[in-house]
């Protein structure tokens, strides 16, 4: 019997991390579109990339570009966060970002294998202590958090899963800041 | 094209840091590394001109916080002209202009350091 694998937990692990890839993508079939999967080594180089193809998707999803603009900060932040965090530091692995445009969502996942990060383990951000104590870790997160809807983490399978989602709105409608 | 470079001139006691392209995780050392230099050659009077600047990730805002501290103890101050709308309204998101003041040109930037004004005020 020949059995779709599961996107997130069918794949099968590997004790040691996978041979730095080469940047591909490919279009999932029978999924609302426009959705992407982008498989990403581990390197902060390829996170200009990220941001691009994210404002393009997020444009394509039919956000003004502004909005898009925020929304691929909020991805790169998620994304420095997996190698910075997750991976830290590791340049031979890789990152997956799964872009799905779902009705009223745009929803943007990122997969890793590295270590699980605990968000409630990140400070919350007072701008005072980041210039008393020279604290300048949190922003990241905060800035996620600022800019999408919806901002969780779960672990499945041995794998990170971030999921970033913006709700959409009407155009002229977006509040101020978001 | 490098995804960013910073250039620097000095008018007078104020210096002026000009990153051009993008500052994230990746080229956030550069923009560090102009700051530091700023530092250590006891200029504390510092304008970073942002209209080459496309967008700026956490990294880079975090080399700002990393470094503000010293800048203000040794009574200088670190003031940002011209942000273009989306480096704007990151600084929006966070608060940042609570925290930098920020001027529409580079002559008003400078002239903010003048005596009459008080350095780092």
């Amino acid at each position: 019997m020949v059995r779709a694998p599961d996107r997130v937990s069918g794949r099968e692990e590997s004790r040691r991390p996978p041979p730095a890839p080469s940047p591909a993508a490919r279009v999932p079939r029978g999924r609302n579109k426009p959705s992407l999967i982008l498989s990403l080594p581990s390197e902060t180089a390829y996170l200009g990339l990220v941001r691009e193809v994210t404002k393009k998707m997020a444009e394509v999803g039919g956000f003004a570009e502004p909005v898009a603009e925020r929304l691929s900060l909020a991805v790169d932040e998620a994304a420095t966060n997996v190698l910075e965090h997750a991976y830290k530091g590791a340049t031979d692995r890789e990152v997956e970002l799964r872009f799905e445009d779902r009705g009223p969502d745009f929803r943007v996942e990122l997969v890793d294998t590295g270590q699980m990060m605990d968000p409630r383990a990140v400070p919350q951000v007072d701008l005072d202590k980041f210039v008393t104590e020279r604290r300048t870790g949190g922003l990241g997160m905060h800035l996620m958090e600022k800019i999408m809807d919806s901002v969780t983490f779960r672990r499945s399978a041995r794998r990170n899963v971030c999921a970033l989602v913006k709700h959409k709105t009407p155009l002229g409608e977006e509040p101020p800041g978001r | 094209m490098s995804e960013l470079t910073v250039e620097s001139r000095d008018v007078g006691d104020v210096v002026l840091l000009y990153p051009k392209g993008f500052i994230n995780a990746h080229t956030v050392r550069l923009f560090e590394g102009a700051l530091q230099k700023a530092i250590s050659l006891k200029q504390f009077k510092i304008v970073v001109n942002c209209a080459g600047l496309s967008y700026i990730a956490s990294a880079g805002l975090g080399a700002m916080m990393g470094a503000i501290e010293e800048i203000r103890s040794n009574g200088g101050d670190l003031r940002l002209a011209s942000l273009n709308e989306t480096v704007q309204n990151i600084f929006d998101i966070l608060g940042f202009n609570h925290l930098y003041r920020t001027y529409a040109s580079e002559a008003e930037a400078i002239a903010s350091f003048g005596p009459a004004h008080g350095a780092g005020a």
